[in-house]
């Protein structure tokens, strides 16, 4: 192979035989014109990636932040006067005061009597109290709650909203979950199909009945592009949106890396126009 | 020649002004796999008021150009399903937003009033315990009580009497007593007058009239065997009234 280069005859391109001084002012222009086009279009690209970021920048899983819906159904877990296993503290009050009044009649100690129901009253009190209960049964009773707010009637448990409504209080119970126990994978996957069984359910409300399905997404936190888009619970999402924290999940290669670099330093060039407030604005509101 | 028409599917709207970009569907033959094949392709189109939304179906149709890449203008909608949805959805946000502000008012106020109770010390045994000690008279010397909070205690339980006299358990004996008395009432009352109702044309008007307010749907559009289900239903839970409006007809039947 190298011998046939060997015999090859340089030619010098014409364009590389004239001197500098004879390009055409003409030329030049146009090269200007070129590089500010070549300006325009990076600094509309730059907007358009801010757009689709920003339409893309709720999370999936979690929804947007403070929802109040679901910010009131995790204060309502840690009322002092909750109670475990469907007890109401009206009802286990009346049957203290019933035990009470039965040992009343047998004997005739009522000081005593007294002195000792309110400390059995203590005693089942913090017995039955949902911040001594199990993880298991205080999702339950959120369960309870969320099935109640979305029932189209009494005692409904298997419409898509209810389920939908269901989904999301578990998806949030298992996040955290999973966010304490990283190699937890069997549980990582569970929740990887609640998810997406939480988009299916949606996916078929919209079809079926379209006022429902925007009153449970936006009471829930979720939007249209969350429930219609493809998603993977997967190692990108945690690291974008950071559910371990800082921790780096995915290794990126070379290119990658210098790309994400290089597309870093191209940004800081165009924000750093001062005309372009709007962009910087528009960054701002990313983060 | 007529204009060259598509129908097709708004996929973009409201990044540029008065101009949508819509996908339109068509089948084209491929010779190498020897099968019609889906093609699709974005035109921008005109879209002078700006008022469809993603996801509705248009029909569009070509027009001078308007600008380099624009040469159709939207002609008509065929369906209005992504106005409609941005609509739903402008709803459901503001009720959203009512109710849960409703809701959190509802569950602070809540809260407030058991924080209250708790710092006050107060809960069911105690205040029972109160209210016994007040009507059985047991108060030690030295010991004021106040009356008034005594009949707030006693209101806000519900209780008339001490020792509180209500009803707690259903008895067995009563149950049947009840049945007794519907049955009696079926008997006697109830079909004998169903029956007669029924039978002649002439009660038609009263009966409609009765059965005006008690029915979910309107009384003519109701069939002849869900009218004397009806009718038998409202003769027996509201006996009164029944008895009221349909006293003449009563008379006849015992007679």
């Amino acid at each position: 192979m190298f011998r046939n280069f060997i015999g090859l005859k340089v030619i010098q391109s014409p364009t590389l035989s004239r001197s500098f001084q004879t390009t055409a002012v003409a030329q030049s222009k146009k090269s200007i014109l070129k590089i500010q086009s070549q300006e325009r279009k990076e600094i509309n690209q730059l907007r358009q990636r801010y757009i689709q970021e920003k339409k893309f920048n709720i999370d999936p899983v979690l929804g947007i932040a403070n929802n109040p819906f679901l910010n009131r159904l995790e204060a309502e877990v840690r009322e002092p006067t909750v109670m475990g296993l469907g007890y109401q503290k009206e009802q286990v009050d009346k049957l203290i005061h019933g035990a009470k009044e039965a040992r009343n009649l047998e004997h005739f100690q009522r000081e005593h009597l007294e002195a000792e129901t309110l400390r059995n009253q203590e005693i089942v009190n913090r017995i039955l109290n949902m911040k001594n209960r199990s993880e298991a049964e205080i999702l339950k009773f959120k369960v309870d709650l969320a099935r109640k707010e979305f029932q189209r009637f009494d005692g409904d448990t298997g419409s898509s909203e209810v389920q939908a409504a269901i989904a999301t209080v578990r998806i949030h119970h298992l996040y955290q979950h999973i966010q304490q126990n990283k190699k937890d994978y069997q549980n990582t996957r569970i929740l990887r199909m609640l998810i997406q069984k939480r988009q299916r359910i949606l996916r078929y409300l919209k079809n079926d009945m379209p006022e429902r399905y925007f009153y449970t997404i936006n009471k829930l936190g979720l939007t249209d592009t969350i429930v219609n888009m493809e998603f993977n619970f997967d190692r990108r999402y945690m690291q974008n949106f950071k559910m371990f924290g800082d921790r780096v999940l995915i290794k990126e290669s070379k290119s990658a890396r210098e790309e994400e670099r290089k597309q870093k330093r191209k940004e800081k060039k165009i924000l750093k126009n001062k005309s372009l407030k709007e962009l910087r604005s528009m960054k701002k509101a990313l983060e | 020649m007529a204009r060259q028409n598509f129908i097709g599917l708004v996929v973009s709207q409201g990044k540029m002004n008065k101009t949508v970009k819509v996908q339109v569907e068509r089948k084209t033959f491929n010779r190498i796999i020897n099968k019609e094949i889906m093609k699709r392709k974005n035109f921008l189109v005109h879209d002078e008021s700006n008022v469809s939304r993603e996801g509705d179906i248009v029909r569009i149709e070509s027009c001078r150009p308007l600008s380099s890449r624009k040469s159709f203008a939207i002609a008509e909608i065929r369906k209005n399903k992504g106005s409609q949805f941005a609509q739903y959805d402008a709803i459901a946000k503001e009720r959203v937003l009512a109710e849960e502000n409703e809701k959190t008012m509802e569950f602070l106020n809540r809260r407030e009033r058991i924080e209250k109770e708790l710092s006050e010390g107060s809960d069911l045994i105690r205040d029972l315990a109160e209210i016994r000690k007040f009507a059985e008279g047991q108060i030690k010397e030295g010991e004021v009580i106040d009356e008034a909070k005594i009949q707030q205690l006693r209101e806000k339980y519900g209780i008339k009497s001490w020792p509180p006299q209500a009803e707690v358990l259903e008895l067995e004996l009563e149950s049947l007593r009840e049945k007794v008395q519907s049955l009696k009432l079926t008997i006697d009352f109830v079909e004998p007058l169903l029956s007669l109702l029924l039978s002649d044309a002439k009660y038609q008007e009263k009966v409609n009239g009765a059965l005006s307010n008690f029915s979910k749907k309107p009384v003519e559009e109701l069939k002849p065997a869900v009218k004397k289900n009806i009718l038998r239903k409202f003769l027996l839970t509201r006996s009164d009234v029944a008895k009221e409006i349909f006293s003449e007809e009563l008379k006849f039947v015992s007679a």
